[in-house]
Parts: structure tokens; sequence; C-alpha cells
């Protein structure tokens, strides 16, 4: 993570002088520090994350072609000629146990088009649909089960 | 050449993706509908179009810049279209004429 501030510091910076090094180094241990004290951020979530990398790589391809997919189902809805839509609210669970790892799930099926998180209660979701079809199998989909794993490899 | 020809495609995609956010917008009633619609059709649209600029800028900075742009985007985009849908149906009373509830795993 410390390495990824620095590298941020100087994209933002976009060029390498010895100066923007010397305070890149600087201003991201700072940045790092407020993380750690209070963020509750630490140095075991970072090995946590790079246990997970290739898992995180791979939850973000998914993550894509389903948003494309979604999308292209939405824009035919809105083109369609009659607009003959059911639009439902699902209740589900979702056996996750990190506050994260729901976070996660909640964001990624909020930004996946054709459904939204309304609500988040322990381990239930509930979740709106623009049409019943969008929501069919979302109580065991790809994303439950990339993230079930995720949450296995956290407890070794 | 090729370079801008297929960032032009990407741009062009993008706008289409938001053109459709916005007749969307206009064709249906219900709010929840409407913002399905338009927050999320978001995602993709500004996502290709800024595909497409990355592609005109070349690899520099500018890319990182504009990469993590999009992530802020898909990052902030889920909150605000969670807390309207929430809002509006805990502030809903006809929420059951609008849509079908369906209940999984006995809840």
């Amino acid at each position: 993570m410390y390495v990824l501030l620095f590298l941020l510091w100087i994209a933002l910076n976009g060029r390498i002088t010895a100066e923007i090094v010397a305070f890149g180094v600087v201003i991201a241990a700072a940045v790092y520090w407020f993380m750690c004290r209070f963020l509750e951020y630490s140095l075991k979530s970072d090995i946590r994350f790079f246990k997970n990398f290739f898992r995180t790589l791979q939850y973000m391809f998914v993550l894509l072609v389903e948003i494309v997919k979604s999308s292209f189902a939405v824009i035919k809805i809105v083109f369609s000629k009659k607009l003959d839509i059911q639009p439902q609210i699902v209740f589900f669970e979702a056996p996750l146990k990190s506050d994260f790892l729901r976070t996660i799930l909640a964001n990624s099926i909020t930004l996946t088009p054709g459904t939204i998180t309304v609500d988040v209660d322990e381990n239930r979701f509930c979740i709106h649909a623009l049409d019943y079809t969008l929501a069919e199998g979302i109580e065991d989909s790809v994303f439950v089960h990339l993230l079930m794993k995720m949450e296995e490899s956290y407890n070794d | 050449m090729i370079k801008y020809i297929l960032s032009a495609i990407f741009i062009v995609m993008g706008i289409v993706v938001l053109a459709t956010a916005m007749v969307g917008n206009f064709r249906f009633g219900y709010v929840l509908n409407r913002m399905q619609v338009g927050a999320t059709s978001d995602t993709l649209g500004a996502a290709l179009i800024i595909i497409g600029l990355i592609i005109v800028s070349g690899f520099n900075a500018t890319t990182v810049k504009l990469i993590v742009m999009v992530m802020f985007l898909w990052f902030a985009n889920p909150v605000s279209s969670h807390f309207l849908a929430r809002t509006e149906i805990i502030t809903n009373e006809n929420i059951m004429q609008e849509c079908e509830v369906v209940r999984h795993d006995s809840i």
C-alpha cells in the first residue's frame, strides 16, 4: 500500500525529479501512518491483500464482464417498444462474515446496471431490480462464490 | 491514425450509452426504475468515454490520472444510488404497487 501511495504521488506529479521523489517518500509515509492510525489499516491487511491478489484481479474481470452484459440487457429494455417490465424487490442471504466483503458485494451489485442494493442488515441483502430476469439467481451469483473463497483464505 | 479511430469508436459508444440513459429517464415513470437506468448506465458510459481518452493520450501520467478517475466514479456512484433508493423505499408507503417483493431462504 505504501508503494501504491508513492506511485500515485509520482503519477499525479507527472515527472520524476529528486525533490518530488524525496517529498513523495515523506508524504506517502505520513498518509500510510494516518491510515494505520485512524482507518483500521495494518500491515496484516496488506499481506492478506497480496495473498488474494489473483482472486482480486479475477473478481475485477468478472465484474467488468457482468457490467457489460447487464448494460446490454438494460439498453434492450429501454429501446423495447412496449415497456413491460416487472420491477422486483428481492431479499436474500449471503453467507459472508466480514463487513469489508459485504460492502464489496453490495457495491458490485449496485454497480451492475439494473440492480440496486437497497439495504444490508447483517448478512441480509435487499435488492431492487429493474426486471425480474435481472434478479434471477442473484442469491448465488459469481460474486458470492468468489467472495466466499476470499473469506476462506482470510481465516488461514 | 488508427489510435484516433479506435478512441473515436469508444467515445461514440460511451455517448450512445449515456443517451440511452437519457431516453430511459423519459420513458419510465417510477422513481426507482428511472434511477436504475440513469444512475447505472453512467458506469459503462463514463468508463467507455474515459477508455477512449486513454487510447488518445497514450501511456503516460495522464493515463494513470484517468484510471484513478474511473475508479473514483465506480466507488462513488453505487453509494449515491444506494442512498437514493433506500430513502425512496423507506418513505414510500405504496411500494407494493410498484414492485413485487420476493424473499429467498425463509427470511
